[in-house]
């Protein structure tokens, strides 16, 4: 039992309404029924693809499942209740996100004074609208119940996870654990911003980047590019988050999954720009568009540089930890072109100018990733687990496997240091306390994913595995036990 | 698992264990209890008293008088700084249009084709409504010349 295909299909319906819904709500509306349409182009797409990997894992039986799926039931119906019993119960989901799905609820057009009239009290007007358009077409087919897609996301996200651990051969029994640790994880879990239900774009944030690293976990093409065209697609960090997993490709000479990360981008940033222009209500203002298709483009020839030269690893990694450098020491020439722009990204790349001074916060960032990341238990033992397995491996001098998803999650969590050093905001103690919890969530799937990796690896093979797989073994079996002999 | 475990592996395990653990055991009370609370109080209070109250300095009743007497198709004007209350209510007047008041000309009766609303607050000053924030994150209502 795999169960990987209507995880796939969800990914692809994902990404078929975004591609539609960005050009009908540009327009007279998104159709009522292009969001079923969108669900069946899903589901057809993940049955004509080869999705799912080596016929040989071992199957997943009932009573690896039995437990996970009670227990996932019995977290997932108080979500639904927590989700559709009220509007957001939280700031932001209550000030941002619910204005948007109101009016996108009325008339899923950006064509309405709510986002074209200058001068009106919009939140966050250039945050993406994935979440709140599946929400709104949601409720306008089955009034009441739009914000059910917000628990739906959650049970995206534990399939994904499911996926990424089958796809990689884990055992059975650590799949349902790896699952099951995603599941009850308490900052998903509790009553407040940022959970499942609070109306936060985190979670779906946290599902495309749980798809990123579960494409590079596998190194498959298919999953990373659904995950990082969604990813950008989800939330502002998104383009950040994307840049991690694009540099450690770069780094690692993986110049297909590059490529494959490097196509979705564009793709994804031409659908999201010119909706982007629409809620800043410029015409033709795709300066983020051109600045990120010039750096797809720079990147792609540095790495055919980087070919050309030999350039072993090491050398690509000084290159890509150069660069952030370089890019710090230009921003202040940057900065000016943000001048007016009243966007986040304009906010933070005017404040960029400022960045040494930002620097001094990284103590107390520091500070606060500890505080909320491990101390408060919000997160349980998500981050602690995997320097665990790091400190035990080095004892018993093994080398553990995915490096990948490693320098992903290592990037990515390094990243979320980016808004307290170019945040304008004065009060970092509220800053940590509103911000951090929530930009580490984005970081429990691949940490898990990860984990489970590395505690399968520590854990060497069954010996049931040795049995049936060591003579004629296929690639997946065959790879996870050559890293552990 | 019939696997090698080792003392890492064990203390490994012990460590998913733990998180299960804690994670298992929060769904009763946290999960559920301080979940179906928290709708309670959000349905028994009203959306703008349950947000707004401990969050910012006042609004609630500012927000309440307003869906009261302003028409439901209409624009109500917004004065500066907008943060703290101001953002609420923006969220909690739907479906009228709170717009900045700096473009709004000064005389209009009408902004994207709807009418201004205008009235007599509890004071007893007559005008176009304005929703004035404060420096401290708070609210208050007061009039423009119409």
């Amino acid at each position: 039992m795999n169960g990987t295909r209507p995880v796939f299909a969800a990914l692809f319906a994902l990404v078929a309404f975004w591609l539609g819904a960005q050009a009908f709500v540009r327009g007279d509306g998104v159709p009522d029924w292009w969001l079923p349409v969108a669900l069946l182009l899903g589901a057809g797409a993940a049955f004509a693809v080869r999705t799912h990997a080596d016929a040989t894992q071992q199957p997943a039986r009932w009573p690896h499942l039995a437990p996970l799926l009670l227990l996932v039931t019995a977290i997932a119906i108080a979500l639904f209740v927590g989700a559709t019993a009220t509007p957001s119960r939280h700031w932001d989901g209550a000030t941002a996100f619910d204005p948007k799905v109101f009016w996108l609820s009325r008339a899923p057009t950006l064509q309405q004074p709510y986002f074209t009239g200058v001068g009106v009290f919009h939140h966050s007007p250039d945050y993406q609208l994935l979440l709140s358009l599946l929400v709104a077409c949601t409720d306008r087919l089955v009034p009441g119940c739009g914000r059910a897609v917000l628990p739906t996301l959650y049970l995206l996200l534990l399939g994904v996870t499911w996926t990424a651990l089958r796809l990689r051969a884990v055992r059975p029994k650590l799949c349902a654990l790896g699952t099951a640790a995603v599941a009850v994880t308490p900052a998903l879990l509790n009553t407040s911003g940022g959970a499942v239900d609070s109306g936060y774009h985190d979670v779906l944030l946290l599902t495309t980047t749980t798809c990123i690293a579960a494409g590079l976990l596998n190194a498959h093409a298919l999953l990373l590019g659904l995950g990082v065209f969604l990813t950008i697609v989800a939330k502002p960090e998104g383009v950040a988050y994307v840049t991690a997993a694009m540099a450690v490709l770069f780094a690692r000479g993986e110049r297909r999954l590059l490529w494959t990360a490097a196509l979705a981008t564009g793709a994804a940033m031409i659908s999201w720009a010119p909706v982007r222009a629409v809620l800043l209500h410029r015409d033709g203002g795709y300066g983020v568009l051109w600045v990120v298709l010039a750096g797809l483009a720079a990147l792609l020839l540095l790495q055919h540089a980087t070919d050309r030269l030999s350039l072993q690893q090491r050398g690509r990694w000084i290159v890509v930890l150069a660069l952030p450098t370089l890019g710090l020491l230009l921003l202040p020439w940057f900065a000016p072109l943000f001048a007016g722009d009243d966007s986040a990204i304009g906010v933070y790349m005017r404040q960029a100018a400022q960045a040494h001074e930002g620097l001094a916060n990284l103590p107390a960032y520091l500070g606060g990733a500890f505080h909320y990341g491990v101390a408060r238990l919000r997160f349980g033992a998500t981050f602690v687990l995997p320097v665990a397995l790091v400190v035990i491996a080095r004892l018993r001098q093994h080398r553990l496997p995915d490096h990948r998803v490693a320098a992903f999650a290592l990037l990515g969590l390094a990243a979320t240091a980016v808004p307290f050093v170019l945040s304008p905001e004065p009060d970092l103690d509220h800053h940590l306390r509103s911000s951090m919890t929530r930009l580490l969530i984005h970081w429990v799937g691949p940490v898990w994913l990860l984990s489970i990796a590395w505690l399968d690896a520590l854990l060497g093979p069954t010996a049931d595995e040795r049995d049936r797989y060591a003579p004629g073994s296929t690639s997946a079996s065959r790879s996870r036990i050559a890293t552990v002999s | 698992m019939k696997a090698r475990l080792g003392a890492g592996g064990i203390v490994a395990l012990t460590l998913l264990g733990a998180h299960l653990l804690l994670g298992v055991g929060r769904v009763p009370g946290k999960v559920y209890g301080d979940r179906f609370d928290e709708i309670e109080r959000y349905r028994d209070n009203g959306a703008a008293t349950f947000l707004m109250t401990g969050a910012v300095p006042n609004g609630p009743a500012e927000i309440d008088w307003l869906r009261e007497h302003a028409p439901e198709r209409c624009v109500l004007l917004w004065r500066w700084p907008a943060d703290g209350a101001l953002e609420f209510a923006a969220a909690l007047l739907g479906p009228r249009l709170v717009v900045d008041e700096r473009v709004v000309p000064a005389g209009a009766t009408t902004f994207l084709d709807l009418p201004i609303a205008t009235g007599e607050l509890p004071s007893g000053e007559r005008g176009q409504l304005v929703l004035q924030g404060t420096d401290d994150g708070g609210l208050r209502l007061t009039v423009r010349p119409e």
